[in-house]
């Protein structure tokens, strides 16, 4: 197994800081890794991928690994990466964001990039908070969950990320955990194959923020509650809906044959360039004859004074 | 004992079932036919988060009082749970036989 470490390091920037900057027991470490695995998996090249973050906490993986990455603005990762993926379609782009950089300030952008089904991965990785800013409650954080913004318990319903995904028109959704790290690998390769939009919605943990304030314990004892939490997507299909309160499933969650954005954009551009070169012919047609007309009444002309 | 420094400083405090095969017996290791491993911890990233030695199916890793994992490896199965998990890549576990290399490539 010491492959695995030797993996991880070929793929890590090692003239970054290490170790990395997030707290001791961070789902985010364990994501990282995950990621690593998939795409050594998927057997693409270095080059050939790009690793786009929004800010927050997750916003950091991009600095510490190997390939063409892009941190940028909050909320705005997808943004950047369907402008990538337009201008360069054979590049495998791979977006990272965290539970407030994909559902709130970037919710729009989630949304009609799954609607569009734009080919590209978008992994989402939900704390349930605003780890990095200091605790205050986002989209996802529960029902009565204790935030920083929330001291009286949060009076707002979560979003469910993969669920949304879903009927917002993704191509292929899943959902995995970071405690149920090998499983976690097997999706994420999935999605970075599949073409179209595909959605990883990644239950990770924040125990600084979101697990102390609510008397959830530390890292290893949210890793337990993601444990008990967490049904396979086949066997939650049969578990009665009142044993699923408070749970979720896991696993593929939709994997769908969509018309994918760049296939179609591409299509556009093709029908386009066509009529363009029609009108073209006809126009540059006219044009020629309107130029011997010219040239011809320019001749006359200058016959006339010469006489 | 030609057994690693990380088994003997665990050994102390965990009450391991005494069995056959101690690790670094060599005769041990030959009889049973039993692969045997080695859990290396890179101290220089370990944040001692606890989650290897929470998780671990055989309680190979044990915390000191200072919270730092030290690892007792005779009954390491080798499942990688711990490395898969570490979320600071601080752990590797491979097979003893070049348990020797890893010694030496650690100090």
């Amino acid at each position: 197994m010491a492959e695995a470490t030797k993996l991880i390091h070929k793929y890590l920037r090692h003239d970054k800081k290490f170790p990395h900057v997030w707290c001791p027991g961070c789902g985010n470490g364990i994501l990282l890794g995950s990621l690593i695995r998939g795409i050594d998996r998927t057997g693409i090249e270095k080059d050939d991928i790009v690793i786009v973050s929004g800010i927050g906490c997750s916003g950091r993986l991009s600095v510490y690994v190997d390939f063409n990455t892009l941190h940028t603005t909050h909320g705005r990762a997808l943004t950047f990466a369907t402008g990538i993926k337009l201008a360069n379609p054979k590049l495998n782009v791979i977006v990272i964001m965290g539970d407030g950089d994909a559902t709130a300030i970037g919710g729009n952008h989630f949304i009609h990039a799954a609607r569009r089904n734009l080919d590209l991965t978008a992994i989402v990785v939900n704390n349930n908070i605003y780890g990095m800013t200091g605790g205050q409650y986002s989209p996802t954080t529960p029902y009565g969950a204790m935030a920083a913004t929330a001291l009286y318990g949060n009076i707002e319903h979560a979003f469910s990320i993969a669920e949304l995904a879903v009927m917002a028109g993704a191509g292929m959704v899943s959902r995995g955990t970071v405690y149920h790290a090998a499983m976690l690998d097997d999706l994420i390769e999935k999605a970075i194959l599949r073409r179209g939009f595909a959605v990883v919605e990644v239950m990770s943990h924040c125990h600084i923020q979101y697990g102390r304030r609510n008397q959830m314990g530390d890292a290893v004892e949210m890793l337990r509650l993601q444990k008990e939490a967490a049904v396979r997507a086949e066997k939650a299909a049969q578990m009665p809906a009142e044993e699923m309160m408070g749970r979720y499933t896991i696993g593929v969650l939709a994997d769908r044959e969509l018309p994918v954005y760049t296939e179609e954009y591409e299509k556009v551009r093709k029908s386009a360039k066509e009529m363009m070169q029609l009108v073209g012919k006809a126009e540059s047609g006219d044009l020629k004859a309107a130029d011997k007309r010219r040239k011809r009444e320019a001749a006359g002309e200058a016959d006339n004074a010469e006489i | 004992m030609e057994s690693t420094q990380d088994s003997g400083r665990g050994a102390g405090k965990v009450p391991l079932v005494p069995k056959k095969n101690m690790a670094g017996e060599p005769s041990g290791n030959e009889d049973s036919g039993k692969a045997q491993f080695k859990i290396d911890i890179f101290r220089g990233w370990c944040k001692c988060c606890g989650i290897c030695a929470a998780f671990c199916p055989r309680q190979c890793i044990r915390l000191d009082e200072e919270g730092s994992p030290q690892a007792d490896c005779r009954k390491c199965t080798g499942c990688g749970w711990c490395e898969l998990h570490c979320p600071d890549f601080a752990i590797s576990v491979r097979k003893i036989e070049d348990a020797g290399r890893t010694t030496e490539d650690r100090a």
